[in-house]
């Protein structure tokens, strides 16, 4: 079995048992849903709130995902292993990946009550975008938690961080959601492009710079 | 592995932290079948020295050859062992499945996982996580993490710390079984006493460099303590 799966699946068994991510995730979303749906915004800025609310709550969950690799400096471990470091940074991606799209499935099941919203005809494309604007938000997120995870602030400064970096690419989510939910529909290529290249470019960045990230 | 020369080979490393000069131009060799101890006062860069020597921390200037090859090539980073302070070990973890994924990064077959428990007295522990597990046991199996992949290079950050009685003993015989296997062992520590018994050469480190260098047989401590002051 190559790095990359143990080290995921290992983070799926820890995330499994420490329930550190996942479940404070989901709260904080289900709140700000919540409490958004309850001010009577109309089902057209649904979409809007949705990729804010997962950008938000993905914030503060990214934050904790690198505690389990720091807290007895168990990415030491893994460098002595000889584990390219690229590696690390792809297993840990990916199992942030699957919580926050886990915490988004619970957030649309929370926006189509909320919001009064049905499922849309165009289903294959809104999976694109979802797993593109996951994968923005993951793939910067993983990083910044990375870089942030030995600094004094880091539960308020990943936010600060992520939130205005991760901008465009929230916003070509939204756009994209809003336009596959309406009824007039309309083209969402261009979105869907956007949201490619900010995950390349985010997944590349972090490919080059993370073995300096995690060094002592 | 080409291995004309020391095992570990540390060559005019500096380091820093923040500014402040943590080593400044040290060498050191640790060779086949014989153990070196590094002592020295709290705060001396006996941890840093290890960290730089295992490749988790990047010395500013020197460098660092495990058989010949730089630290941090992959087959140089694998003929490493280290425990140190903190375990490496993930708390929501079990004892065996700590060891069976290191097992598994290393590519080593599963079995390896019970044969580290077995051997420090661990198995009947093996289903319970790390966060329930004492200090001591903790720190055995951080040893058996160190040693799973039968390093050649072993290096041991102040290993009796915390150590229950049948793992200091554990300990104490490990150190010489791993120079009858033609290991390099590097042992940091601040108690005198124990580099004598344990080791065969000695260094202290004074401020981040080297100060007295002999043989562990022939270490006084009132001359270490005095080499100490000179802090």
């Amino acid at each position: 079995m190559s790095a990359f799966w143990v080290i995921l699946r290992k983070d799926l068994v820890v995330e499994g048992r420490a329930r550190d991510l996942l479940p404070s995730m989901a709260v904080l979303a289900l709140l700000l849903l919540a409490m958004t749906g309850a001010t009577g915004l109309r089902a057209d800025a649904a979409p809007a709130i949705l990729w804010i609310t997962v950008a938000v709550a993905g914030s503060t969950g990214l934050v904790r995902s690198f505690h389990q690799e720091t807290d007895q400096e168990q990415l030491h471990g893994l460098r002595l292993a000889a584990v390219d470091p690229a590696m690390i940074y792809l297993a840990k991606a990916a199992a942030n990946f699957l919580i926050v799209a886990a915490v988004e499935l619970i957030a649309w099941g929370a926006v189509t009550v909320f919001f009064d919203i049905a499922i849309p005809q165009r289903r294959a494309s809104l999976a694109v975008v979802f797993l593109l604007g996951t994968g923005s938000l993951v793939a910067m997120g993983t990083l910044l938690g990375a870089m942030l995870a030995a600094a004094r602030m880091r539960e308020a400064l990943l936010p600060m961080l992520l939130l205005p970096l991760s901008a465009p690419a929230v916003m070509a989510a939204a756009g994209a959601t809003a336009r596959l939910l309406s009824e007039a529909g309309g083209p969402v290529a261009g979105e869907l492009r956007l949201l490619l290249a900010f995950t390349l470019l985010f997944v590349s960045v972090a490919l080059l710079v993370f073995e300096h990230v995690i060094e002592d | 592995m080409s291995n004309a020369g020391p095992l570990l080979d540390i060559r005019a490393v500096s380091k820093s932290y923040g500014g402040r000069a943590v080593l400044r131009d040290v060498s050191l060799t640790g060779d086949a079948g014989r153990v070196l101890a590094i002592l020295g006062p709290n705060g001396a860069g006996k941890s840093t020295l290890l960290r730089v020597a295992a490749g988790i921390a990047r010395p500013e200037r020197g460098e660092v050859r495990i058989g010949g090859r730089p630290v941090g090539e992959p087959a140089a980073q694998r003929q490493v062992g280290f425990a140190g302070h903190l375990s490496f070990l993930y708390g929501y973890l079990s004892a065996e499945e700590n060891l069976r994924f290191y097992a598994q990064l290393y590519g080593l077959p599963a079995a390896r996982a019970g044969e580290g428990l077995e051997r420090f007295g661990l198995r009947s522990h093996r289903r319970r996580s790390v966060r329930e597990l004492s200090r001591g046991l903790v720190q055995r199996l951080s040893l058996a993490r160190a040693l799973l992949h039968d390093p050649a290079v072993l290096l041991l950050d102040e290993p009796f710390t915390g150590l229950d009685a049948e793992a200091s003993r554990i300990v104490r015989e490990l150190i010489p079984e791993r120079r009858r296997r033609g290991c390099a062992v590097v042992i940091a520590t601040h108690a005198w006493a124990e580099a004598r018994e344990l080791a065969d050469d000695a260094v202290v480190l004074v401020a981040g460099r080297p100060a007295l260098r002999e043989e562990a047989a022939s270490l006084d401590g009132e001359r270490v303590a005095e080499v100490y002051q000179t802090a």
